[in-house]
């Protein structure tokens, strides 16, 4: 018996062999470029894994672009040795050692790999004043420069005016040590050659120095980050407004760090209205008022609104008709509304251009929750973290938000048995365009007991949650949901420590895995 | 310009000749040059020569063309736009054999066929989605040639890379 189960096996390989040598078409190299450009950072990688020819064709420049290299203190090593033999090119660069500080040997390494490829940096980023060193060693491709989780430290002075292509500058928020701001902003302010597209400042105790370097690049700035502390007395307040005067290509205004509401109100009211502005982030306090402005002045360009309200103000947004912006994108914290008033703001009708919505506190529930999520039909984003939800909201959103790509929920509070949602009609399976995805694992667990053949295809990130009906997670819980997410990338878990094995055992059902926390 | 399109001839590698309305083979970029500079257009005789497409694959495409004849001329950035949208249609066509789908991205790209080189590309990349390095392998009928010290390297590099 074995032996004519062994000569079938032969048989069957003969044929198989046979199959194989019949021509496969090939497809020139430039062909498989764009295929691969079409392909996520995810399966990029399984590609590069395939054969040496991919390997070496996802090198290529435009894919590379993707990608960027992370260097922490764990893998320097490995970075270092790799590059003696290989041909490494990174045109994006974290040096993250944010957790782990480097060595004096460290950073002789880190010093090597930028005298390695420096020269191809276009981006990078840095956490640690003691890498600004770095900054002064030839970059000559240097356009963007990302500054803003440093934490303050002893400062290197840079002389920024030698990165002819800087394009963006990302310097620190609100930071209790000032000094770090002041020395870096002063050396901003002294780049005469460059113009920045793209800015995050901090006006902080030399608010002069700040003015200055947004003065300088007002006329450039397409996109701006403005930070202003509370407290902060600006006694410059005509300075300001001549600054904001000269805007003339901003496209993203993001103040809501400015805590101050004359500040405010003098950006938006001095900002001409010529700026395509297609991206605000704001906090209001008592000023509500000045989303209408908003809206006023900016209708015709308007994309998406990021609004995070501290006070509880009376009747002024029922004015508010965002139906006649073209609004792809409203965040929403707090704020004075009414689930009605809601939607009278936002989904009069059917709105076909909102596609992204975040809801903060807003207690939409019950008729609410389906008239408005059946009056915005396109939504590929929802966050509705901090909204009570129950199984009836839950399957709404199974059902009929099946554009959806994003989704964040917070734990279930049902009262039902999880039998409620086992129905393949309103299964979270219908969602099968999920990339990222925020839930408690009821809906998971419906899966499982239902017995569906199905995965998630596009699934990268997981945020599983338990609530009282799904219990406690476990990696045991892990790896028997891990079947529904095979290119599951970061996976985020509350209140749940791992050690070695469990992690060695989570990787063997998840192989694309590298964010574990 | 008079109402009714003329027609005109275009001839496979394997020498077939294929008579077609001029308006469905202006889908092709190759064949709308060829007509525009060579002035071609109002000569009703004149035979289009295509060296690199056979008979088989000109009847299909001639198929996708006549079916996207109305079809807006895509604009020159929608190239870089990821999320086009493959209709029905379109996705049905696509369902063929990997050798003819990979005969109509070089065909789609001799011919200078944005749309359909674009959905056949998408259509091979949805392919891999998902797939580890060995099912990649198998499905596309590719030998692995790493030394298992050079799978351990790249694997290393992998690690190390993240998304933007």
């Amino acid at each position: 018996m074995t032996r004519l189960l062994n000569r079938r096996i032969q048989h069957k390989a003969a044929i198989k062999m046979f199959v194989i040598s019949a021509p496969i078409p090939e497809l020139p190299n430039e062909m498989w470029l764009k295929i691969f450009n079409i392909l996520s950072h995810g399966d990029l990688l399984q590609v590069n894994l395939v054969c040496k020819r991919w390997c070496q064709l996802t090198q290529a420049r435009e894919l590379k672009r993707k990608s960027k290299l992370v260097v922490t203190k764990e893998n320097l090593k490995d970075i270092c040795d790799l590059m003696e033999n290989n041909d490494l090119k990174y045109e994006n660069v974290d040096i993250n050692d944010k957790r782990d500080e480097f060595s004096n040997v460290g950073h002789a390494s880190v010093l090597k790999i930028f005298e390695y490829f420096g020269c191809d940096i276009v981006r990078l980023k840095l956490y640690k004043p003691s890498m600004l060193s770095l900054l002064n060693h030839g970059l000559p491709k240097l356009q963007e420069l990302d500054l803003s989780c440093m934490m303050s430290d002893k400062i290197v002075p840079v002389n920024f005016n030698k990165f002819s292509n800087l394009k963006s500058l990302l310097l620190p928020p609100r930071n209790s040590e000032s000094y770090l701001i002041c020395q870096l902003s002063e050396h901003t302010f002294q780049m005469p050659k460059i113009r920045l597209e793209k800015l995050s400042l901090s006006v902080n105790d030399c608010p002069l120095n700040c003015l200055n370097v947004l003065a300088t690049h007002a006329s450039s700035l397409r996109w701006l980050q403005l930070y202003v502390p509370k407290g902060m007395n600006l006694t410059v307040q005509g300075h300001f407004q001549e600054i904001f005067r000269k805007f003339t290509q901003l496209e993203e205004l993001l103040i809501d760090g400015v805590g101050n509401m004359e500040y405010r109100r003098l950006i938006l009211e001095y900002l001409p209205k010529e700026n395509p502005l297609k991206t605000i982030a704001l906090s209001l306090t008592r000023d509500v008022d000045l989303v209408e402005l908003i809206i006023q002045k900016w209708r015709n360009s308007l994309e998406c609104l990021k609004l995070k309200y501290y006070h509880r103000a009376e009747n002024t947004a029922s004015q508010l008709n965002f139906m006649n912006c073209k609004l792809r994108s409203l965040e929403w914290y707090g704020g004075p509304l009414t689930p009605q008033e809601f939607l009278d703001c936002v989904a009069t009708k059917t709105n076909q251009t909102l596609t992204e919505l975040k809801l903060f506190s807003l207690h939409v529930t019950g008729e609410f929750f389906d008239t408005l999520f059946q009056r915005l039909p396109n939504l590929a984003k929802l966050d509705l973290r901090g909204v009570r939800i129950t199984d009836e909201e839950m399957v709404y959103v199974f059902r009929h938000l099946t554009h959806l790509r994003h989704l964040s929920l917070d734990p279930c509070v049902s009262e039902n048995g999880i039998e409620y949602l086992c129905s393949e009609l309103h299964s979270v399976s219908n969602l099968k365009r999920l990339q990222t995805l925020q839930i408690c694992l009821c809906p998971i667990k419906a899966l499982q007991i239902l017995n569906l053949n199905f995965k998630f295809k596009k699934l990268t990130k997981l945020v599983p949650q338990f609530c009282h009906r799904s219990g406690k997670l476990s990696v045991l819980t892990i790896v028997h949901i891990s079947t529904y997410f095979p290119v599951l990338e970061e996976l985020f878990v509350d209140r749940l420590n791992f050690d070695y094995a469990d992690i060695q055992e989570i990787r063997k059902h998840l192989p694309r895995l590298h964010k574990l926390s | 310009m008079c109402d009714e399109m003329p027609n005109i001839k275009l001839e496979s590698s394997d020498g077939e000749i294929f008579d077609v309305d001029v308006k469905i083979a202006k889908c092709s970029g190759t064949i709308r040059t060829m007509l525009e500079d060579c002035g071609m257009e109002d000569n009703v005789n004149a035979i289009v020569p295509l060296l690199n497409v056979n008979s088989a694959i000109l009847r299909k495409i001639l198929v996708w063309a006549d079916h996207h004849k109305d079809d807006p001329l895509p604009a020159e950035d929608d190239e870089n736009k990821r999320t086009y949208h493959i209709s029905l249609w379109d996705a049905d066509f696509v369902k063929v054999d990997q050798s003819t789908l990979f005969d109509l991205i070089l065909a789609a790209n001799y011919l200078d066929i944005k749309s359909l080189l674009h959905v056949t590309c998408k259509t091979v990349a949805n392919m891999m989605e998902g797939k580890t390095p060995e099912m990649i392998r198998k499905f596309f009928n590719i030998p692995n040639d790493f030394t298992p010290a050079e799978k351990e390297q790249l694997g290393a590099e992998n690690e190390w890379s993240e998304e933007e």
